[in-house]
């Protein structure tokens, strides 16, 4: 009986406890506080700081070496967050740590050089380190929670790099960056919950057997995992914010950016797909294939394998077109990242469509992000090195560089020849082992459609070779435009010891391509659920054959043909139309829709209050005018009422009168008829003029009583016009205007939750 | 001895103060400060005392003048009570602290001694409602804070303040007319007023008079709704929050709108019958509320031009996930809810008290006149990008701690929906919020935000002291939660 190799692995390796992955990552985190507090003081100290932080980051990754051939090394902060930040380093993921802080200190080293004209420097190179500690965090992290969380803060802590010019361009690439990332972070939540809530653990390990058992849709869960890691490592059509922002970013933030930044989203769908979703490996015989096979087919990472296969296969074939059509260096190279992440992406998918069988594709892929880390960080330097001068990097501008700077662009042949994949130069090995892995997903799954992607893989491989073609005789040949021939192309030492060092190490690993495959990949796809077979094939492999150096030569030839065609119709000088771009084709259009969602519906809602308040406020003001009237008419009915009281009086004054003049000359009448009678004439009379003095008094408390009748009716009036005044003014002048809607709502709420909660429920 | 008293003393201690402050303002103004200060210290050493009792004892029950239940007033100290007491306090006195010098630019020098008496008046009835045990008790404490919410708007005189004061006036008499109306049907069917009572009568008044329980169910939503800002109840607080002045904002956003969750709380846990509750669907009328709140609110407040405007607006939001995780019901849920309403009172107080400080420095409150402001006023600067962060809920800030349980707490819900409700939500906020730290940070200083004046420090340190609290209940969750995981636990009736 056969006992399978992994539990084998697995069961002499040990766990064993260290602080050093924590003090990888806080290391940078203490250099870029350091490194903020003395650039407040001098540049060439801080500059000090911040090479060293990185040398001794890569010195604390270097030293996890001894304790990861063991078995994984772990470390545990309790006490912080929900779940305390929890490291765990398999040899895996010491690969991607290593493969970090080598080229972060070397790019670095660069930046010294290249950030020594820039403005706002010392926040460069603080955030430099910062995001350094993110990167690492997100490679060394043991559960996926400790994962996201270096993940989201990667997301922001770089945005500031490549946002570094502040130009209307940058802002732009830095904005849709920041969006799509948060988005995709939100997405990774999402799993995170997902798959939290129905497993209860966040590990990163084996856990199909647990996920198969509970009630999770894995391919909802994959499909976030995916979209979340998807848009950090450019995956189509995830990948718009990746050739906007690339290039802003200051040629050494591009370098990391584009190399290593990338590979954390490689890095997690291979942790998700390749590892959460495998089951624990049992002892299942696999001496029988076609059993473990069938025992397998069903598995859902399998299934999404296929699909990344092809995502794969897309990203690099768009990725390659869109670099061919591009003129601007570190555009090409931008939209060349997008394109070599679809190789790995492909190496990915094949390692999880081929479950235990998958080993060539997991060794690709993870070669492939080594080697085009080396060569992408280096192209980006290389240019940058010319930028430092020219400020320009368009090659229809700038041209003729060889003559200029001999050093870059033997450095620059030695990158192309590493990405072309040419023997000898580093890139060879890595797309062997990938086409190998391609070849042998389709001929596992005798499915047609692999074997066309095999051919897609070969045109592509042919299309980079044209693209870098192009971008070397852009930039290196012909002649040196004026403006840029005067110039002194003179830089420090760092410029060419990284530049140097980048050459040697994709030389060294081209010629002995054999030497990283035992020492770094193999152990890493140990830490997998591989089988034995498989490993075996892998270890003793050889790539130095007819039929491999054969493939190369088939894609040299097309790619010569390739190039002299597309040349010779011109096709470079195509700008490619706007309406191919996802981005026309997809997220304008949805960012315009969400925008007009949300702006109509606030609109609309906006207006239905202004109208709700207006129509209340005239409503109102109807209401006022009508009071007013009637208040009015009321006035003018008292006023008409005094009126004719006071007419009343006046009459009666008169009448008054005249019975007075009657008395009068009655009196006198009497006085002269009878003399004798004066007495009581006078007395009659004077009793008469009491009375008609009365009458009088009388009739001017009446016209008083009606005056002051009069002016209270005015006063009562008087507040009832002003409110009408003041609505006669602007709406917004008036302060009840609001409350009528309010109550109205109120009630309606109030209504309603009556009548729901009455209406349903559910009384006996 | 007066540790025994210290639930009466909470409330009784501000009380005095704000009597006390006017007559120290004719006589003795310079005492003013230092006596509201004094007062508040002294309560947030109660509220400690409380804390460490109540984690000793697990409950402190306490009847006013010896006099026991059904007659006498009660107040119940649990753990929901003493985490509501923490927050008003920490989040009171900082403000306070802050109110000093920011007062000075905003208010008239007669009334400025007012505004301390009507702030003090305001943090006693909020410590009364978190701790009181008599829902008629609780009635009265909604009232007075009513009242001294309004002052703290209007206390501004101008147009827009006293208008927002006006309608805040109105709708919460609206409010509190409901809550009354409810108080008095639950009195009519039990005869208590006594929450303990009141819960175990109701079990039978379920049976026998449901529909007063059910009328008075819909009167107590729809009341503490809108004294809560629950959508669609909430028109009156944008106004309301973002003419006031700075520090009264904080409070009223911060604070005062979630104690009215925090006693809706109580009363859908506590008081009915919870067999009663899952027969009507008040829940789920709740947490389709909620969920528009927090979609959107977020989406007003993306339109808004004024900053505290937004502020305000992130507010309904915010108190959205509060009623979710109310609405939600499983234990996780209601951890982040009741979370929420701590994180929230932090990290919207720094808001609003840092576009305090913007205002102050620059005289501008439009987002657009504030570019470059993170660069001129650093302090300030900073501290915004850390409460905007948290809004957003991003890692190591608390803003993230509460929507982790809220998240979880759908899913044991079995509504996996409402955890992407809550991301999306952390998207919109960072459609709103990014943009403005992006302006203030990453783009050439202009206009006022180029000289900003000088920020006094008291200020500044209010501002720190908030952002500190931020990132340390984001760093280290674990005590608030363990606080109110307790706390849950009771009104779940998993353990009591």
């Amino acid at each position: 009986m056969m006992i399978a190799a992994v539990p084998e692995v697995n069961a002499t390796a040990e766990i064993i406890t260290s602080i050093l992955p924590a003090a990888a990552v806080a290391i940078p985190l203490a250099g870029s506080v350091a490194a903020f507090l003395l650039g407040l003081r001098s540049d060439r100290l801080r500059n000090a700081c911040v090479v060293v932080t990185t040398l001794l980051t890569l010195a604390a990754v270097l030293f996890m070496y001894p304790l990861v051939l063991r078995g994984p090394a772990t470390w545990e902060i309790a006490g912080v967050l929900q779940f305390g930040i929890f490291f765990r380093v398999d040899f895996f993921s010491f690969v991607f740590a290593a493969l970090i802080s080598l080229i972060w200190f070397l790019a670095t080293l660069h930046a010294t050089a290249y950030m020594a004209h820039e403005d706002a420097q010392t926040r460069f190179f603080v955030f430099l380190l910062a995001t350094l500690a993110s990167c690492l965090g997100v490679v060394l992290a043991g559960d996926l929670f400790s994962l996201f969380l270096f993940f989201e803060l990667m997301t922001l802590l770089s945005y500031v790099l490549v946002i570094h010019d502040e130009t209307k361009d940058a802002m732009h690439a830095g904005a849709v960056m920041l969006y799509l990332g948060v988005a995709g972070g939100l997405c990774l939540l999402m799993g995170i919950f997902l798959l939290y809530g129905s497993i209860g653990t966040l590990e990163i390990k084996p856990l199909y057997d647990l996920i198969a058992v509970s009630s999770l849709n894995p391919y909802v869960v994959m499909l976030l995992f995916m979209v979340g890691f998807g848009v950090k490592a450019g995956m189509i059509p995830l990948h718009i914010w990746l050739p906007k922002a690339h290039p802003v970013a200051p040629s050494p933030a591009s370098a990391l950016l584009s190399a290593l930044m990338i590979n954390t989203g490689a890095y997690g769908i291979f942790r998700v797909v390749g590892m959460i979703f495998t089951p624990q490996a049992t002892g299942v015989d696999h001496g029988d294939a076609s059993a473990v096979h069938a025992a397998l087919e069903m598995l859902p990472s399998m299934q999404v394998g296929y699909v990344i296969i092809w995502i794969g296969i897309i990203t690099m074939f768009l990725g390659a077109l869109m670099a061919l059509l591009s003129t601007a260096a570190k555009k090409i190279l931008a939209y060349s990242s997008v394109s070599q992440m679809g190789y790995i992406l492909m190496g990915i998918g094949v390692a999880a469509y081929l479950g235990t069988e998958g080993a060539m594709g997991f060794a690709g892929a993870l070669y492939h992000i080594i080697n085009h880390a080396f060569f992408k960080a280096g192209f980006f330097l290389m240019v940058g090195t010319i930028n430092m001068v020219t400020h320009e990097l368009d090659i229809t501008v700038v041209r003729g560089m060889l003559q200029k700077v001999p050093f870059v662009a033997i450095v620059f042949l030695i990158g192309f020849a590493g990405i072309g994949g040419i023997p000898g130069f580093n890139g060879y090995i890595s797309k062997t082992l990938l086409h190998h892995a391609i070849v042998e997903a389709a001929e596992h799954s005798h499915s047609m459609p692999l074997f066309f992607a095999e051919k897609i893989f070969t045109v592509t491989s042919a299309m980079t070779l044209c693209y870098f073609t192009k971008l070397f005789r852009g930039l290196f040949l012909g002649k040196v435009p004026d403006r840029f021939a005067a110039k002194s192309y003179r830089y420090p030492w760092p410029v060419y010891a990284v530049l140097g060092a980048f050459g040697a190490v994709i030389l060294a690993i081209g010629l002995f391509p054999h030497f990283l495959l035992k020492l770094a990949v193999i152990p890493a796809a140990r830490g997998f659920a591989y089988n034995h077979h498989a490993l075996e094939h892998l270890q003793e492999i050889n790539v130095w054959n007819r039929h491999d150096v054969q493939g190369i030569l088939v894609v040299l030839a097309l790619a010569a043909v390739l190039y002299l065609a597309l040349d010779r119709f011109n096709f470079f000088a195509e700008k490619p139309p706007r309406w191919l771009s996802v981005e026309y084709l997809f997220y304008l259009p949805a960012v315009r829709f969400l925008l007009q969602t949300v702006c109509t519906a606030s609109a609309r809602f906006d207006s239905f209050i202004n109208n709700t308040y207006l129509q209340s406020c005239r409503l109102a003001r109807g209401a006022c005018r009508l009071v007013t009237l009637f208040d009015a008419s009321v006035n003018e009915a008292y006023k008409r009422g005094g009126g004719a009281v006071r007419t009343v009086a006046e009459r009666t004054g008169q009448f008054d009168g005249a019975l007075n003049q009657a008395y009068e000359r009655s009196g006198s009448l009497a006085r002269r008829l009878a003399d004798r009678t004066e007495q009581l004439d006078s007395a009659l009379n004077g009793a008469y003029e009491k009375s008609g003095a009365a009458a009088k008094e009388l009739v001017h408390k009446t016209a008083d009583l009606d005056e002051a009748l009069d002016s209270a009716y005015e006063q009562a009036g008087e507040p009832s016009r002003r409110l009408r005044d003041r609505l006669r003014g602007h709406p917004s002048d008036w302060n009840i205007k609001n409350l009528n809607f309010d109550a109205l709502l109120v009630a309606l709420m109030l209504g309603l939750l009556l009548f729901i909660i009455i209406y349903y429920a559910r009384l006996q | 001895m007066i540790v025994k008293h210290a639930p009466a003393l909470l409330v009784a201690i501000p009380l005095v103060a704000a009597y006390l402050l006017p007559l120290f303002a004719r006589r003795l103004k310079h005492l003013v400060v230092p006596a509201a200060l004094f007062a508040l210290l002294l309560c947030s050493a109660g509220s400690l005392s409380l804390l460490f009792q109540v984690m000793h004892t697990g409950l402190i029950i306490y009847h006013f003048g010896n006099w026991p239940p059904p007659v006498g007033i009660e107040f119940v100290v649990d753990r929901l009570a003493v985490f509501t007491v923490l927050t008003l306090s920490l989040v009171g006195f900082v403000v306070l602290v802050y109110s000093i010098d920011d007062l000075r630019h905003e208010l008239r020098e007669d009334v400025r001694g007012w505004y301390y008496t009507l702030f003090l008046t305001l943090l006693a009835s909020l410590y009364g409602m978190a701790m009181t045990n008599d829902i008629f008790n609780l009635f009265v404490f909604i009232e007075i804070s009513a009242i001294a919410s309004c002052g703290l708007i209007s206390i501004k005189e101008d147009r827009a303040c006293i208008e927002a004061a006006f309608k805040y006036l109105l709708l919460s008499a609206l409010g509190s007319g409901c809550i009354l109306l409810a108080i008095a049907l639950l009195y009519m069917v039990t005869g208590h007023l006594n929450m303990t009572y009141l819960a175990q009568a109701m079990l039978q008044a379920a049976e026998l008079y449901p529909y007063n329980l059910l009328a008075s169910l819909a009167l107590l939503v729809v009341g503490l709704g809108i004294k809560a800002a629950l959508f669609p109840l909430h028109v009156w607080l944008p106004d309301a929050h973002a003419a006031a002045p700075s520090p009264s904002s904080a409070v009223l956003s911060g604070l005062v709108i979630k104690i009215y969750a925090v006693a809706m709380i109580r009363l859908l846990f506590q008081v009915y019958p919870a067999a009663f509750l899952a027969r009507t669907p008040v829940a789920e009328i709740i947490l389709w509320l909620s969920t528009l709140a927090i979609l959107l609110g977020s989406i007003f407040a993306m339109v808004q031009e004024d900053l505290k405007r937004m502020l305000a607006y992130s507010s309904v939001a915010q108190i959205g996930y509060v009623f979710l995780g109310v609405a939600l019901g499983s234990e996780n849920a209601l951890t982040g809810g009741i979370l929420h309403i701590f994180n929230h009172a932090v990290m919207k107080a720094l808001l609003f008290l840092a576009a305090g400080a913007f205002i102050y420095a620059t005289g501008t409150r439009k987002i657009r006149d504030l570019s470059g402001i993170g660069q001129t006023m650093p302090a300030a600067g900073v501290a915004f990008a850390i409460g905007a962060l948290s809004m957003v809920g991003i890692p190591l800030t608390n803003g993230f701690v509460s929507k982790w349980y809220l998240a979880l707490g759908a899913l044991d819900a079995g509504r996996p929906f409402f955890t992407a409700i809550v991301l999306v939500s952390s998207l919109l906020n960072g459609i709103y919020f990014l943009p403005i730290l992006i302006n203030a940070f990453f783009r050439k200083p202009s206009g006022n935000a180029a000289a900003p004046r000088a920020l006094p420090t008291p200020m500044t340190a209010a501002i720190v002291v908030l952002a500190a609290a931020v990132i340390v209940f984001g760093f280290f969750p674990g005590r608030m939660a363990g606080i109110v995981v307790l706390a849950v636990h009771r009104l779940l009736g998993v353990w009591q």
